[in-house]
């Protein structure tokens, strides 16, 4: 197991003045896809700083390919790419001057796939970047994390910008890429239907806190949820099948697994369900 | 390294082009100057306009493309152009390291520009048999140490509060700096022997001292920096 383990975070502890990312601890394995969920100024990018050595921990430990930053080759660090949100090059650089810089910082640029991902992406390679879209600077963010031959990619809200179309094309491209062993993915994105889509673990960050790290496979099979319940019907519900409650107007929601003897209409819960309820959610 | 080196060259190749004008312009005016010998003023008056119009002209030389490393600096900050190259593998070392050979590479246009200069005022000019031999390579080591000391001031507080506020504390700090290289600079002119460029040695062996200190205080900064 530990020779396909892809990244390993370890009680990871980063203090700020106002927010604190506490005790993190999870693990990537080859050929997952990990879904990196919660809401804003949960401590996803804060967690995807802490892996790539962006910043300063006060506790804890992070492995990549078993190995601590410090202690990666040149080639291995080339082999994690980090796409983020936003696309972190000047704008006034055109798309043969990124790929003419990036050909001599990188050992493992790959020319080729370069001009063909952007080919793909429909973006010409002749404009300056700040020509390009919000959606084909995303693109090319991508396009980019996949020229320098990167086996373990991290993607902070990579979908943000995209059309549909261009969600649902990235997500076919993330998905090939995966197909090959000794790679994995962990993203970060509020669009839980691509999640769905293409990941087999949710990782779920609330106030600093892992308070989901599961399959999806589980996650979509374990909970039920039941709405509109009178403050009487909540009060008789068995403690221990319930995971979470919301208080709606007067009536309650609440989340529970789902093997149970209760007598109320039930529907299966989605993985957008758990999740909110994880969020939004209340615990007795 | 290179490819850093050539993103610094895409973003600051018009600035690069400006500056290139400016010394160009200084270097004519400097050049006319010198050429300029008006026989009707005495030896003395002719000589200390030479070496006033050489220093003035080595100052601007100094100051001017330090610029360029707080324009590489404001690039790389409005578009979180580290961030993302740290993210990739690239040392932090190496790009402390780039931005220095940047610094020193936008010298060498200048340097080369001053040290014509000095030629064509030793081998071509009225003053050829007047001016003092050790005017040449005292001005040269005070040009280096001023280098050196700017550079490297220039660096550590890019590094140490981001291209904004070092443009402010740098206000403050180029005032310090520049009366010390002009006092330093202008001192040239009354020393013009032996001494002038002995002082000038050990000046700009404590300049030398004091950027080492910069650069290394520089390099810890970064490896610590939070992104």
């Amino acid at each position: 197991m530990e020779e396909n383990k892809i990244l390993e975070v370890k009680n990871v502890t980063k203090k700020y003045k106002n927010f604190t990312l506490d005790n993190v601890s999870f693990d990537v394995f080859s050929n997952d896809i990990v879904g990196f969920v919660g809401e804003n100024g949960a401590g996803k990018s804060t967690t995807l700083k802490a892996i790539s050595n962006l910043i300063n921990l006060n506790a804890g430990e992070i492995k990549i390919f078993n190995k601590e930053y410090d202690d990666l080759t040149q080639v291995e660090r080339e082999e994690i790419s980090v796409v983020l949100d936003e696309i972190c090059l000047p704008e006034k650089l055109s798309l043969i001057q990124v790929n003419n810089i990036f050909k001599n910082i990188f050992k493992n640029w790959d020319e080729k796939t370069y001009y063909f991902y952007l080919e793909k992406f429909n973006i010409q390679k002749d404009k300056k970047i700040k020509e390009l879209s919000k959606g084909m600077k995303a693109k090319l963010n991508l396009a980019i994390a996949f020229s320098h031959n990167a086996k373990f990619l991290m993607l902070d809200e990579p979908m943000n910008g995209l059309d549909p179309v261009a969600r649902d094309e990235v997500i076919d491209i993330l998905l090939e890429f995966n197909q090959v062993e000794g790679r994995a993915i962990i993203i970060s994105s509020h669009i839980i239907s691509d999640l769905e889509k293409l990941c087999n673990k949710i990782l779920l960050i609330h106030n600093g806190k892992i308070a989901i790290n599961e399959s999806k496979e589980i996650l979509n099979n374990s909970f039920n949820v039941v709405e509109n319940l009178t403050k009487e019907e909540f009060d008789q519900i068995d403690k221990n099948i319930l995971i979470r409650y919301k208080i709606v107007g007067n009536s309650y929601s609440i989340l529970i697994k789902r093997e149970n003897n209760l007598p109320f209409k039930q529907k299966e819960a989605t993985l957008e369900d758990a999740i909110v309820f994880m969020i939004r959610g209340k615990t007795l | 390294m290179k490819g850093l080196l050539l993103k610094e060259y895409y973003y600051t190749k018009g600035i690069m082009i400006l500056f290139i004008v400016i010394f160009l312009f200084m270097f004519v005016i400097n050049l006319s100057e010198v050429f300029l010998f008006d026989s009707s003023i005495t030896n003395e008056e002719n000589y200390f306009n030479l070496v006033l119009s050489i220093v003035t002209t080595s100052f601007v030389y100094t100051f001017c493309p330090s610029s360029l490393l707080g324009s590489s600096f404001a690039y790389d900050e409005r578009s979180n152009f580290n961030k993302f190259i740290l993210t990739s593998g690239v040392k932090r070392d190496t790009i402390v390291t780039s931005k220095l050979v940047y610094s020193a590479i936008s010298y060498v246009f200048p340097l080369i520009l001053f040290i014509l200069t000095l030629i064509l005022t030793y081998t071509v000019s009225p003053y050829k048999n007047i001016v003092s031999p050790y005017l040449a390579p005292t001005l040269i080591i005070q040009m280096i140490g001023g280098i050196f000391v700017y550079i490297s001031m220039n660096l550590f507080f890019l590094i140490s509060f981001g291209q904004v506020k070092q443009n402010i504390i740098m206000s403050f700090v180029n005032i310090f700096v520049a009366a010390i290289l002009v006092l330093y600079m202008f001192s040239t002119m009354f020393l013009t022997g032996f001494q002038g460029l002995l002082i000038s040695i050990i000046v700009t062996l404590i300049l030398t001292l004091i950027s080492i200190i910069f650069i290394l205080f520089s390099y810890k900064k970064f490896k610590k920096k939070e992104f």
